[in-house]
């Protein structure tokens, strides 16, 4: 009998579940069979006969990418989509083919939680808190998200995703993109109007939320910053789920404490984990989340479904989904 | 419009000011309104008053409606009752009317969505992991896909159900007057059932949330019981009242892990002690009486204050009179 030819690897033993146990589930559904990659064992013996690598966490190093191409590796799979730890240079130079997961897998609770860091700034979630445990009747007043206009940069599935929801709570919508969006997909999502990101200003003039949908490149980077924030409304709220260098954080910072920027609801930051000093932490009007915004059980269960599928494409001489390339460098 | 009344505001203690701004926008460009100063004497503030307008029905006293011999109208800012004196006051000849639960029916279903992604993602247990260095987990659940009981087909629940929809949730609901469908279908429902179906729908639920009025038949509709029907992995979400749920059987279901948590804005006892079972399980999320507390909720109410106080002065009757109330 021939040796599985799918190896799973990954980052830390800590770091393994549930994202094994859910790979197990799709693997079987779809008929592959995997081992997993024991670090006692010798490296080279383990790639042996592989034809697909399924990386938990981005864990390859230039040793390990060698180690699989020179087993004959067909496909180099991530189990998520930050390639931060990963050795990316080596592994497109190698030769084999490197893919992670789609931003679909992801767009679902990226859109909850963009809805929840709303709520929870109109709903003085802080403060309220505060109160509770200090056995403070709490006098403040909360907004509602209803009449309020929401702008979305970005619509692309987590922008989407979130217009569902926002129309559901009766808000206002406006786009912003950096490619042509079609009048039938606005009119599906129930977005008034799209715009292309060269007029941005335009869409945050109006609007009561911003939140941000859009991937990091050159063009995207600090596009939040001081000349866009002082185009925003008095009282405006910032969402960043996204990628934190999208917004010039100083400049943030600074239309916090003027009052100009009402609140913010931030998951990601130019620099993580945040620091404990950053003047972002303890401010009443800030709600702050470490970067867990996909961190659900379906994210889980949607990329292991997608990497099975990958997995299978390859084993069946057909193309994979998704590849890395030398643009995501 | 009739003629100019006297009108009182009795403003909460500490509340914020917007309650005033909205009642004095609302009713003094046609009527003369005074607010209450409780530093003064009582009684001449009183004496010449035809309506009253009190803030959450929470600061009128015994006293106030001696020293108000012609007032007509007592509006109570806000929507729940209980609290309220109503013995005393259906002695006089003073109309009692209250805000309606549709005032306050977007705050209380956008609050509602609130606490089920509080507890569904389970940011409590995050945040302190993150404390301790461990960040992502636990990994939270989504709200799509589940299923949600409504508790009640009014106005709270028929905006939470057209939001739960956006999320991709399935909806269903239990209410004691029949919803036609197409109603049922503009406000995103699934299914709605007769109240005597609860039992059935209770194993179905992943969230339960309340939407209901505190009445005998409604006091601890979910008991001890009707939460051991429920799924371990289901939660209960209340903006409604405290006394509809069995508080001490909610926290033990959840300390003993029968079911996943919980979301309220209510307590048995409020404010909480900040040493109490409901402050201290982890799993549970308490906020302290904020999801009506909305600048639109004020907006709202002090609108539905004017409609009433003009309505008296033009010697009709108001609406939502509470005074009619069986008790």
């Amino acid at each position: 009998m021939s040796r599985p030819p799918v190896l799973v690897v990954h980052v830390a033993k800590s770091a393994l579940e549930p994202t094994y146990s859910s790979l197990l589930a799709a693997f079987e559904a779809s008929g592959i069979t995997s081992d997993l990659f024991d670090p006692a064992q010798p490296l080279d013996e383990q790639f042996e006969g592989r034809t697909v690598v399924v990386d938990i966490g981005g864990w390859g190093r230039s040793e390990h990418i060698a180690a699989g191409k020179n087993a004959g590796v067909t496909l180099w799979q991530v189990v998520g989509y930050g390639l931060d730890f990963f050795a990316l240079r080596d592994a497109l130079d190698s030769g084999m083919t490197i893919a992670r997961a789609p931003g679909t897998t992801t767009a679902i609770p990226l859109a909850e939680h963009a809805m929840y860091l709303m709520l929870a700034v109109v709903k003085n979630s802080n403060d309220a808190r505060t109160s509770i445990l200090a056995e403070r009747v709490f006098n403040g007043i909360c907004r509602e998200l209803a009449g309020s206009t929401l702008a979305i940069l970005g619509l692309g599935a987590s922008g989407r995703e979130l217009a569902k929801r926002a129309r559901g709570f009766d808000m206002r919508i406006l786009g912003v993109d950096v490619v042509e969006v079609r009048q039938s997909t606005l009119d599906d999502l129930g977005v008034e109007s799209c715009v292309m990101i060269d007029q941005l200003n335009s869409v945050l003039a109006e609007a009561d939320f911003v939140s941000l949908h859009l991937p990091l490149n050159a063009q995207t980077q600090h596009i939040i910053n001081a000349e866009s924030l002082g185009a925003m409304k008095p009282g405006v709220v910032l969402i960043n789920v996204a990628r934190g260098a999208l917004v010039d954080e100083p400049a943030l910072i600074a239309a916090l404490q003027s009052g100009h920027v009402a609140g913010a609801g931030l998951d990601v930051f130019e620099s993580e984990p945040l620091s404990a000093t950053s003047p972002l932490v303890g401010m009443p009007q800030v709600v702050l989340t470490p970067h867990w915004a996909g961190a659900t059980m379906g994210t889980v269960d949607r990329r292991s479904r997608f990497v099975a599928s990958n997995a299978r494409a390859v084993l069946e001489g057909r193309s994979p989904e998704f590849l890395v390339t030398r643009a995501d460098l | 419009m009739g003629k100019r009344l006297n009108v009182i505001y009795l403003p909460g203690r500490g509340a914020d000011p917007i309650w005033q701004d909205e009642v004095v926008k609302a009713i003094s460009p046609n009527h003369n309104l005074r607010i209450y100063d409780e530093t003064l004497p009582l009684g001449p503030q009183f004496a010449d008053v035809d309506a009253v307008v009190d803030l959450g029905g929470s600061y009128g006293t015994r006293e106030m409606l001696d020293a108000a011999p012609n007032v007509r109208l007592w509006q109570i800012m806000g929507t729940g009752i209980e609290h309220f004196d109503m013995q005393y006051w259906a002695t006089r000849p003073v109309l009692v009317a209250n805000c309606p639960g549709p005032m306050s029916a977007i705050a209380l279903a956008e609050h509602a969505i609130f606490l089920m992604m509080l507890v569904l993602r389970d940011y409590p247990t995050q945040e302190r992991n993150l404390a301790a260095g461990i960040l992502g987990n636990p990994l939270g659940s989504e709200l799509e896909g589940q299923t949600l009981l409504l508790l009640g087909f009014g106005a709270s629940a028929r905006e939470l159900s057209r939001r739960a929809k956006g999320f991709g949730m399935r909806v269903i609901a239990t209410e004691i007057v029949d919803v036609d469908d197409a109603t049922r279908e503009e406000w995103g429902a699934d299914a709605i059932y007769p109240p005597d179906r609860l039992d059935d729908l209770i194993p179905q639920a992943d969230v339960i949330s309340f939407h209901l009025h505190v009445t005998p038949e409604t006091r601890h509709t979910m008991d001890a019981r009707r939460i051991g029907l429920m799924k371990p992995s289901a939660i209960l979400v209340n903006v409604a009242r405290g006394a509809l749920v069995d508080e001490e059987a909610m926290i033990d279901a959840v300390r003993e892990g029968r079911i996943a948590g919980a979301g309220t804005d209510v307590a048995t006892h409020e404010p909480p002690d900040p040493t109490s079972r409901l402050l201290t399980t982890p799993g549970i999320v308490v906020t302290p009486h904020t999801a009506g507390v909305t600048s639109g909720t004020a907006r709202r109410r002090a609108a539905g204050c004017a409609v009433n106080v003009n309505l008296v002065s033009e010697g009709k009757e108001p609406l939502h009179r509470v005074d009619l109330l069986p008790r």
